[in-house]
């Protein structure tokens, strides 16, 4: 762990950004994908970034180890999966169309189906027969512009399963509605009172009491945050617009038992003409980075507080002592490198980045100071039993990797109690995609049950469905289901237990 | 009971398609000299549901504006194209909106973020990005005997 001395020094000189050249886009455009290809035929890793030519898959699995009892359900996952596609590979890896894998858990075994989300930004660019929505990281010729977000709306990134309902999440834009049998799509979700068309994060919150809780940012042609507050029964309760001041993009938010809380960096959208998204996001580390705290129970309660520059995606949780302190988790980098830098050489078959994201544990105070109160390893896509959401957890499952390596080759489980760590190590064949906590069913304690979360296998070119107890990590997988293809890297997903 | 709130501070302003169509009436009964009848082709229409309204207006700073509405003309939504005339205009330039009120509500809705939630164009096909297109994109030039514009409605 790093003392906070340690922390503070490097800071300064790590929120530099580096500068980059960038290249022309007619060159970068023939280049993204002929380097990435020569990149897999080298190096077979690159098979999780390939991106899938096929709208549909379904398989059975052959299983490895025993699969647990009391371990049914479906496990489904998202992430951006169409990436070359009408004679263009994607610039980014966000801006791939997304593709919902079913992984179903019963008595007959694991099969698996997988389809890609059928938005109306698909089907416009498949009746063209090219690319048609340009505007985030990659330039595309002629695009036509875009009147409201649900154009560009490529339902890529995560899955909620909330009363019945089963959504594709993107986080730009609608959360849209998907057919649970076939995963067809079947709209954009409509919350009601005004919500629709407006952006839904990846990063939703189903409390223990069953409420739902999500954010959205806006960032053209003005900033702005809307916040969402919907019943279990999936009613609209209330939804609120809030002016954010300098704004970007923002990923996650954390829920804690009485408050929302909204960690904005200082990566803001400051928008040109003809510009990408991403190219117009500009890194202001003077700004420091912005908390916005909400009254879970008055979206007009709101307080502000002031952190250190930094970027992250990705939250565990947060909770609130009784006198009113939150501490919350944030997987943080000193600056923006990863999303502006290392998402795209991914997309060229390049391994020059570094992650920093580290798992930080972050206090604000009631009198109104913040700050960092402990800096832990590099880790991302941080997971914790559902029961504890809003509330202390005492463990956080996160992918681990070596300090300065390029991608995850490890799995963790964090005590945050004893300050100790339980890990698993994939073999260098072997890339994990987050794995998702499920409790046994009737489990008392909060790290009974597994965790659950696809492999590939880049040598054998299969993926297959891990799952490991999640009380001793470090004896590795209980049980691998294997397909007998390879899927695209996802990001997010939702166990919906049967 | 669920307590749906609005900022309707922020809300951008509702256009009451009835108020424009009020207007446009009181504008065809003035009969001017010369008069031109303007076709609008509209394509793209989603459903058979509710209205389809085109407002004329005349130039102003803040297209489109209300007050400036120099005619108007409604009619059932037919799903697929429909071809819709304003009749007897003055001469001038004149920029066209038209509205898909599916809901029928007369209101052309929107969200928190005064996004339209239903379907519109305007005149010349001029896109709107996050916002209405500025006059001088949508005007049309009316004058002799008739005049016409094609647009796509945008949902």
């Amino acid at each position: 762990m790093q003392n906070r001395r340690e922390v503070l020094a490097s800071a300064a000189a790590a929120a530099c950004l580096p500068a980059i050249r960038p290249l022309p886009a007619e060159a970068a455009a023939d280049r993204v994908r002929e380097a990435f290809e020569a990149a897999l035929r080298r190096d077979s890793r690159w098979l999780g970034w390939r991106g899938t030519d096929t709208d549909q898959l379904a398989g059975t699995t052959r299983i490895e180890g025993r699969m647990p009892e009391g371990l049914r359900g479906v496990l489904y996952r998202n992430g951006p999966a169409v990436h070359d596609r009408f004679g263009l590979r994607y610039h980014h890896w966000f801006e791939g169309d997304g593709m919902v894998q079913a992984f179903r858990l019963d008595d007959g075994g694991v099969t698996h189906r997988g389809r890609v989300v059928q938005t109306p930004k698909l089907r416009r660019e498949r009746a063209a027969g090219k690319r048609l929505a340009g505007g985030f990281a990659t330039p595309i010729a002629d695009a036509p512009v875009l009147a409201q977000p649900d154009a560009l709306n490529s339902a890529s990134i995560s899955v909620l399963d909330h009363h019945g309902e089963l959504l594709a999440l993107w986080e730009g834009g609608s959360a849209s509605r998907l057919e649970r049998a076939t995963l067809d799509w079947s709209g954009f979700k409509d919350w009601g009172g005004g919500t629709a068309g407006l952006p839904f994060t990846a990063h939703p919150k189903v409390a223990p009491d069953g409420s739902l809780w999500a954010f959205g940012y806006n960032l053209f042609p003005r900033p702005a945050l809307v916040l969402y507050h919907i019943a279990a029964d999936g009613t609209l309760v209330k939804a609120a617009v809030v002016d954010p001041g300098p704004l970007g993009m923002v990923h996650d938010f954390v829920l804690t038992r009485a408050h929302m809380v909204l960690v904005i960096p200082p990566y803001v959208f400051e928008h040109r003409d003809g510009g990408l998204i991403l190219d117009d996001h500009v890194w202001r580390p003077e700004l420091g980075t912005r908390v916005l705290v909400v009254a879970r129970d008055d979206f007009a309660d709101r307080r502000w507080y002031q952190l250190p520059p930094g970027f992250g995606f990705h939250h565990g949780n947060g909770w609130e002592e009784a006198d009113g302190t939150i501490r919350f988790d944030h997987c943080v980098a000193p600056n923006p490198a990863q999303l502006r830098d290392g998402m795209r050489q991914l997309m060229r078959g390049e391994m020059v980045h570094q992650t920093q994201e580290r798992y930080t544990r972050f206090v604000l105070r009631p009198g109104g100071s913040a700050g960092v109160e402990e800096v832990g390893s590099v880790a991302e896509f941080p997971r914790v039993a559902d029961s504890r959401i809003g509330h202390r957890n005492r463990f956080v499952y996160l992918l681990g990797a070596q300090d300065g390596s390029w991608w995850f080759d490890r799995i963790l489980k964090q005590d945050l109690d004893r300050g100790t760590q339980d890990a698993h190590h994939y073999p260098s064949s072997q890339i994990p995609e987050e794995h998702v906590f499920v409790p046994r069913p009737g489990a008392q304690a909060e790290d009974d049950g597994w965790l659950l979360g696809p492999v590939l296998d880049h040598r054998a070119g299969v993926t297959g469905l891990e799952v490991l107890d999640a009380r001793r990590v470090s004896d590795g997988p209980l049980a691998v289901a294997w397909l007998d293809y390879p899927l695209p890297l996802g990001f997010h997903g939702w166990f919906s237990p049967a | 009971m669920p307590a749906h709130t609005r900022n309707s501070s922020r809300a951008a302003p509702r256009i009451s398609l009835v108020a424009l169509a009020a207007l446009g009436l009181s504008a065809i009964m003035a009969q001017p000299a010369q008069a031109t009848d303007l076709t609008v082709e509209i394509a793209n229409v989603r459903s058979d549901a509710g209205r389809v309204l085109v407002a004329v207006h005349k130039e102003s700073a803040h297209f489109p504006d209300a007050s400036h509405v120099a005619g108007a003309v409604r009619a059932s939504a037919r799903s697929g194209a429909m071809q819709l005339v304003v009749e007897n205009l003055a001469p001038g330039r004149y920029g066209v909106t038209v509205f898909h009120d599916e809901n029928d509500n007369g209101e052309l809705d929107a969200n928190l973020l005064g996004i339209p939630t239903e379907g519109y164009g305007f005149s010349n096909d001029a896109p709107a990005t996050f916002g209405p297109p500025k006059f001088t994109d949508v005007a049309v030039e009316i004058a002799g005997a008739a005049a016409a514009t094609a647009l796509n409605l945008v949902y």
